[in-house]
Order: C-alpha cells, then sequence, then structure tokens
C-alpha cells in the first residue's frame, strides 16, 4: 500500500509544530552556568558568568546556572523551573548543591530555585532579599546585564562561603574596570591590564584548542563542564519584573 | 519423576518467580509512597513553624484584624491533628486559605509591608509553600505510580491477598491552591 505523498507531508510538519511546541531547552554539554536562551545577555557578561561558575564548581561542586528563555510555555515560573533544574540535574548528586537563576522574557518573570543542599545556604528570606535588590530593580528597567551579573555574585559569594571558600574571579572583577584619576593610578593600571593581559596570552597558548574569545578567561577545558544530577525541592524566590 | 511432573514444578518455578519480583516491586512501589509523604510532612511541618512569628510581626501592627488571626492559628492547629491524606489536605488547603487572607492584611497597613522582618517572612511563607507543592507533586506521582500497579495485571490479582490497597492522593483544594503573594 503506497502511502500518498501528501499525508507524509503533513505527518511530517505535525512532528515539526509538535517539537517546537515543546520549547524548555536540553540540557546543555557546554558553557553549563549560562544559557541565554531569549538573546537577552552581552557576551562580556555571559563571560564573567562563566569565569564565575567555573571557579565555585571546581572549588565547592557547587552549580549556579542562569537560563534566560523566550517564554514559559504558559506555564506557573515555578513549575517550570523546578522541572528545569530535576531535567538538567544541576548541582552534584550527592549534595544537591544547585542554583537555577530564569529569567522569562514573556511574560517578565524571574526565579531563583535553590537544590536541596543549599537551602541553608541561600534561604528564601535570602534568595526573596537578592531578588529585590539585584534583579528586580535593574530587570525592570531592561538592564539584563547588570541584575544577572550582581545577582550571580551574591550568590556563588554566599555559596562558597558555605564551603568555607572564596572567590578569586569575583573579587577580581572590580579591577578589571580602568580607573580614570591621578598619573600613578594610570601608572599601576597600565601595570595591572598588562600583567592580565600577559597570563591570558599565556593561558590561551597553553590552553584547550576551542577558539573563540570566551577562552581567554577560562580557567578549564569548555568541555569539562557537566551537571551533576542534582536536585531541588522547590525552595527558593520568585517574582514579576 | 515423569515429564509430567517436570512441567509441573517448572511451572511452579516460573510463578513463584513472577510472584516474588511483582511482590517486591510493590514493597519498593508502597515505600516510595511513604518516603514521599514524610517529605509533604516535612514540608508542611515548616510552614507551621514559620506561622508563630508571621503572626507576632503582624499582630503588633493590626491589632483589629482579630478573626484573621484567630483562623489562622485555628486552621494551624486543625492540621496539627488531622490524621490520614485526606484530612491533612483538607486541613492544609484551609491553612493556605488563612494564611493568603492574613498576608492580605499586608496590603491595607504600609507598616507591615515596609517591614523587614515581615518581608523575609512572607518570602519564607511564599518559599515552603512551593516546597508543599513540589513534594505533593511527587508525592502523587508515587501514589499515580503505585495503585496502577496494583490495579493491573498480573498484580491485580495478588495485591489484595499482600494486603497492598490502593492509596490515597493528596487532594488539595482547589481555590486552596493559591500560594499566598504579596505584591511589595
Amino acid at each position: 500500500m503506497k502511502i500518498p505523498r501528501v499525508v507524509l507531508l503533513l505527518l511530517l510538519m505535525f512532528c515539526l509544530a509538535v517539537s517546537s511546541a515543546a520549547a524548555m531547552p536540553e540540557r546543555p554539554a557546554t558553557d553549563i552556568y549560562v544559557q541565554d536562551n531569549a538573546g537577552l545577555l552581552s557576551q562580556e557578561t555571559k563571560d564573567q558568568v562563566l569565569k564565575i561558575g567555573r571557579e565555585l564548581d571546581q572549588k565547592t561542586t557547587a552549580q549556579i546556572a542562569v537560563v534566560t528563555v523566550e517564554n514559559l510555555d504558559d506555564r506557573p515560573i515555578a513549575e517550570y523551573a523546578n522541572e528545569l533544574f530535576r531535567k538538567w540535574g544541576i548541582g552534584s548528586k550527592d549534595k544537591n548543591n544547585g542554583v537555577l537563576l530564569l529569567i522569562s522574557r514573556n511574560p517578565r518573570k524571574l526565579r531563583i530555585e535553590v537544590g536541596y543542599g543549599l537551602e541553608g545556604a541561600l534561604p528564601d528570606g535570602y534568595t526573596g532579599q537578592v531578588r529585590d535588590e539585584a534583579l528586580t530593580p535593574n530587570l525592570k528597567k531592561n538592564d539584563y546585564d547588570a541584575g544577572v551579573l550582581a545577582a550571580y555574585k551574591k550568590l556563588a559569594v554566599k555559596t562558597a562561603e558555605e564551603y568555607q571558600q572564596t572567590l578569586d574571579s569575583v573579587e577580581a572583577a572590580p579591577e578589571e574596570e580602568p580607573s580614570a584619576d591621578g598619573d600613578s593610578d594610570t601608572v599601576i593600571m597600565i601595570i595591572v591590564v598588562l600583567i592580565v593581559f600577559g597570563i591570558a596570552l599565556i593561558r590561551w597558548f597553553f590552553g584547550g584548542g576551542s577558539g573563540g574569545s570566551s577562552d581567554y578567561f577560562s580557567s578549564g577545558s569548555d568541555d569539562g563542564d557537566s551537571f551533576g544530577g542534582g536536585d531541588s525541592g522547590g525552595g527558593g524566590s520568585d517574582g514579576d519584573y | 519423576m515423569s515429564k509430567g511432573m517436570i512441567a509441573v514444578l517448572a511451572a511452579a518455578a516460573l510463578i513463584a518467580v513472577v510472584l516474588f519480583s511483582g511482590y517486591n516491586s510493590l514493597v519498593t512501589a508502597n515505600e516510595n509512597i511513604n518516603g514521599k509523604w514524610s517529605q509533604v510532612d516535612n514540608q508542611l511541618q515548616r510552614r507551621s513553624d514559620l506561622i508563630p512569628n508571621l503572626v507576632a510581626t503582624t499582630q503588633g501592627m493590626a491589632k483589629q484584624e482579630k478573626e484573621v488571626f484567630q483562623a489562622v492559628n485555628d486552621a494551624r492547629t486543625k492540621l496539627a491533628g488531622a490524621q490520614g491524606v485526606n484530612a491533612t489536605a483538607e486541613a492544609s488547603g484551609e491553612l493556605s486559605g488563612a494564611l493568603s487572607r492574613l498576608l492580605m492584611i499586608a496590603e491595607n497597613y504600609p507598616t507591615i509591608k515596609s517591614d523587614a522582618s515581615f518581608r523575609q517572612l512572607a518570602d519564607e511563607l511564599a518559599g515552603t509553600e512551593n516546597r508543599i507543592a513540589v513534594a505533593r507533586r511527587d508525592y502523587n506521582n508515587a501514589v499515580q505510580e503505585y495503585n496502577t500497579q496494583i490495579k493491573t495485571m498480573p498484580k491485580s490479582l495478588y495485591a489484595g491477598m499482600f494486603g497492598f490497597g490502593q492509596r490515597d492522593y493528596f487532594k488539595a483544594d482547589e481555590k486552596a491552591q493559591e500560594v499566598p503573594q504579596v505584591k511589595f
């Protein structure tokens, strides 16, 4: 029995339609700490987040992932975030030390979802504060870069504290801003920039061969990132912006 | 031994194996439900523990709203005394409703809304309500898995014999499922 082409074509269209409707992003294999599906963040922000995220993961096994999405499939953000968190398995399996920062473009909603293992370090009162201070004010103005960076740093530092670690990449960030006052400051600045550039060049020469500008500041190979299979029980805070 | 005997013994062995693994699977599914229930219980307890603080913080600034505070305390007591899934689900729904009304008070009293400890407690409450929702979902999934097993063949033939009865879902009241939210 020959199946008419029209039927096959319709079947194909149906399959495509169904697959595009299920918009929850798949678990990433690289750059796991920031997945900007909605294109809301600058490359600079993403590089910074990757740097901090990697350092935190290496020092503590805790994983903080920023995910932006176009929409929430008409679902409540808490439900969507929990499903995404579990689907990707953020954080290590035995410690459940993952955090998901989810931002949706339309509807304008955000959620910080905290894994079981970090509920002590990042209680709801604290995530609510991060939301109110770092995220909502910036996101309201559509300054996604400032909001995400500020929130990510706060969450990363607080998490690192839980493991009695400090993050060099968070302390180092202010140093890269050029200062504009005084000749001696300028000289110091030039020296610092040269040193940082020199280190970056050396890393670039001896680092992995994946190319791309984000490698300049990466301290490990991109292909080494993967989520550990952690679980979340629904802790955290969300809100509108 | 005659061929007939061997056949019978083989059949009996096969049935035993099927029975064994089926029984074990039911035990596992049942225990899974118990585990998920203790998580629900955990989160319900966590919410109940937040309440005295929440009431104390708001009561001082909204003395006239006695009814609301009474409703919260009554619902909390009822939940503490609830036995079994159905009673607990119902009591939890009532408490959610009472808490919504308490949080709504904040809308009318700016002093409460701007109080830092209130904000923190409101955030903790919202987080806990979400945890309850997640724990409930996990529990209901576990119950569904188990109930499906005991109702399908071949386990439906012997499940009752071993004391594996149907288990209850956590059915919360539809309108009480609203997570209390305060817009700051």
